[in-house]
């Protein structure tokens, strides 16, 4: 009873401190309720964006406007808001709660955790739709993200505030490839955000479970919304992870955001526009589809020192329908991004993984930040590739071909088979600069193809016992000198098969 | 009943008119019939409307105080509302 008491107390002395205030608020009425949508009536003088409340404490919304109605999407159970009911104001607008301690959890799109575990201390609310860093904020872009994927890191390098866009068809290994950077970030000093946007839940519970095996949730939030939720939630869901992004680029660290993926974002979008009445246009998108994407996107951004010198990098990914990259949303989202990294199910299915089409594959501005260690050894292996890309379609008709060709045809395959990469194996920069020196200086050459891989092996046994010192001075100075060259040719040549 | 769309589109213009219309009239809201002092105080206290259409009704749910709504607005001056409002700030912390 003392508790209780003790209970009593401390309510009563909060109430005494707050006075009886003349306070005006919106009211509204429901008139309609659809899928996860409600028009009102009322809400004379409710803003774009607001929040609005239900009886039942259910949050709404507002994302439409006409004459004398107003539309909201509900948040949580929209099962309970019924005909009639009536809807408060709020006079705020939809924010998410932030703080250090969202690392290592799985949260919706409210950031209210789904994880199981406990609350979420409250550092900071951010909101979800915010105006991108204009142009004095900006800085251009000059380190990179290692992925930790050598076709990646060599031939479409991504840099820290970039926009790079994945794309491919269904199951050519979109979200692994992903999901490996991600796994390569734990010494590069980066906070992830993975942004799962209408996908099984069953995905969502195995991803988790491979982050925490690898020791990677430590710097890794989950915004989850799922299949299952209401589209109104997995519209959400992409702003609400770029918010949390920004509370960490605030504090001036490097963020990676993972939207996976935005075609099921346009769809739940299309879903909502549809519901609300509004006007479809191609592929029964609304007008604004565009904007949609663009404005979620520009604000990854590197900001200069003066505003903390913070960044998000952020990795869309679209799903296209037979490799059809003229589609709506595809289109929109390639001319969006800073580069795109396209994935065919025919390399795919030829064992080239990560089925990376280095031809389609483009990258605008990370260039500049790539390593000097890379760009020495990569600029060869562009120009094998690129030579044997060219040969290899016409060489199929000729039947005899001189020694030059015969041998670019054949670098060029060692080059493939070296671009290979299991899934949930990053390599760090040293180790990718050793297996590409040694093929582009064409100590792969006298090596049948199926024993390349067995060759990389050995080359990072190799590195990882008698190599240590050099790898740590490639890491650390991120370049190639002379000297680890040298030191390097030992290495490679002392392998035997 | 058939009736021509532009006819229909009239009709619920007008209606909507009505109600707003409606909806500009002043209401208070009490737990039991106010005195004249009552609602002179009320008057004088809110000075953002002006009181000369006004209704005054009686809804025991309040328990307590006044509600007044014009058009969408509303000041909730009551003890339900009041009671309302502690259930939400009332929450088990851990």
């Amino acid at each position: 009873m003392k508790v209780i008491d003790e209970y009593l107390k401390t309510i009563e002395k909060e109430l005494s401190k707050s006075k009886i205030k003349l306070k005006t608020e919106e009211q509204g009425i429901v008139s309609e309720v659809k899928d996860g949508v409600v028009i009102l009536r009322g809400l004379d003088n409710v803003s774009f964006g607001e929040l609005i409340e239900f009886r039942n404490g259910v949050v709404g919304y507002v994302v439409d406007m006409s004459e004398d109605e107003v539309g909201a999407i509900i948040l949580g159970n929209y099962l309970s808001v019924k005909s009639g009911d009536v809807a408060k104001a709020l006079s705020i607008t939809l924010s998410v709660p932030v703080s250090q301690e969202i690392l290592n959890r799985v949260v919706d799109p409210l950031g209210e955790p789904i994880d199981g575990g406990r609350k979420i201390k409250v550092d900071k609310r951010y909101l979800l739709e915010k105006i991108a860093p204009g142009v004095v904020k900006r800085k251009p872009v000059s380190s990179p993200v290692q992925t930790g994927i050598k076709s990646i890191d060599a031939l479409i390098p991504i840099g820290r505030g970039q926009r790079e866009l994945i794309i491919g068809d269904r199951a050519t290994g979109k979200t692994t490839l992903a999901i490996d950077t991600i796994i390569n970030q734990k010494k590069e000093n980066m906070i992830c955000v993975y942004c799962a946007v209408g996908q099984k839940t069953s995905k969502i519970a195995s991803l988790v479970h491979l982050l925490k095996t690898k020791g990677a949730m430590d710097y890794t939030v989950i915004v989850a919304a799922s299949a299952s939720d209401p589209a109104a939630m997995q519209y959400l869901a992409p702003y609400s992870a770029t918010a949390i992004a920004e509370y960490f680029m605030d504090k001036g660290k490097d963020v990676l955001v993972i939207y996976d993926d935005l075609t099921k974002h346009a769809w739940a979008y299309r879903q909502i526009s549809l519901i609300l009445r509004r006007p479809a246009g191609r592929e029964a998108y609304p007008g604004d589809v565009f904007y949609l994407h663009s404005r979620l996107l520009e604000r990854a951004c590197r900001l200069n020192e003066k505003n903390g010198g913070g960044s998000i990098t952020a990795l869309p990914i679209i799903e296209t329908l037979e490799g059809d990259l003229s589609s709506y949303i595809p289109t929109n989202v390639i001319s969006i991004t800073d580069g795109q990294i396209f994935l065919e199910t025919d390399l795919f299915n030829a064992g080239i993984r990560p089925a990376i089409n280095v031809g389609l594959s483009v990258s605008r501005v990370g260039g500049n930040a790539q390593t000097k260690a890379m760009k020495k050894v990569a600029g060869r292996l562009k120009l094998d590739l690129a030579q044997y890309n060219a040969l290899a379609a016409f060489s199929q008709f000729e039947g005899e071909l001189d020694e030059d060709t015969k041998k670019l045809l054949n670098r060029g395959a060692k080059v493939t088979q070296v671009l290979k990469q299991k899934k949930g194996q990053p390599l760090s920069l040293s180790e990718q600069v050793a297996i590409i020196w040694a093929a582009t200086n064409g100590y792969l050459d006298n090596i049948e193809n199926d024993k390349v891989q067995l060759f990389e092996e050995k080359l990072l046994e190799l590195i990882k016992i008698r190599g240590k010192k050099w790898s740590s001075e490639v890491e650390k100075t991120k370049e190639l000198s002379e000297n680890s060259i040298k030191e390097l040719e030992k290495i490679v040549k002392s392998i035997t098969l | 009943m058939k009736i021509k769309p532009h006819l229909k589109e009239q009709l619920k213009k007008y209606l909507i008119d009505k109600v707003k219309e409606e909806e500009q009239k002043i209401k208070v809201y009490s737990a039991y019939k106010l005195s004249e002092n009552e609602v002179s105080l009320i008057k004088n206290k809110v000075k953002e409307y002006d009181w000369k259409n006004v209704d005054y009704l009686i809804d025991e749910s309040l328990i307590a105080g006044i509600v007044i709504k014009k058009g969408s607005q509303i000041i909730n001056l009551s003890l339900k509302g009041a009671l309302v409002n502690l259930k939400k700030i009332v929450y088990e912390s851990d």
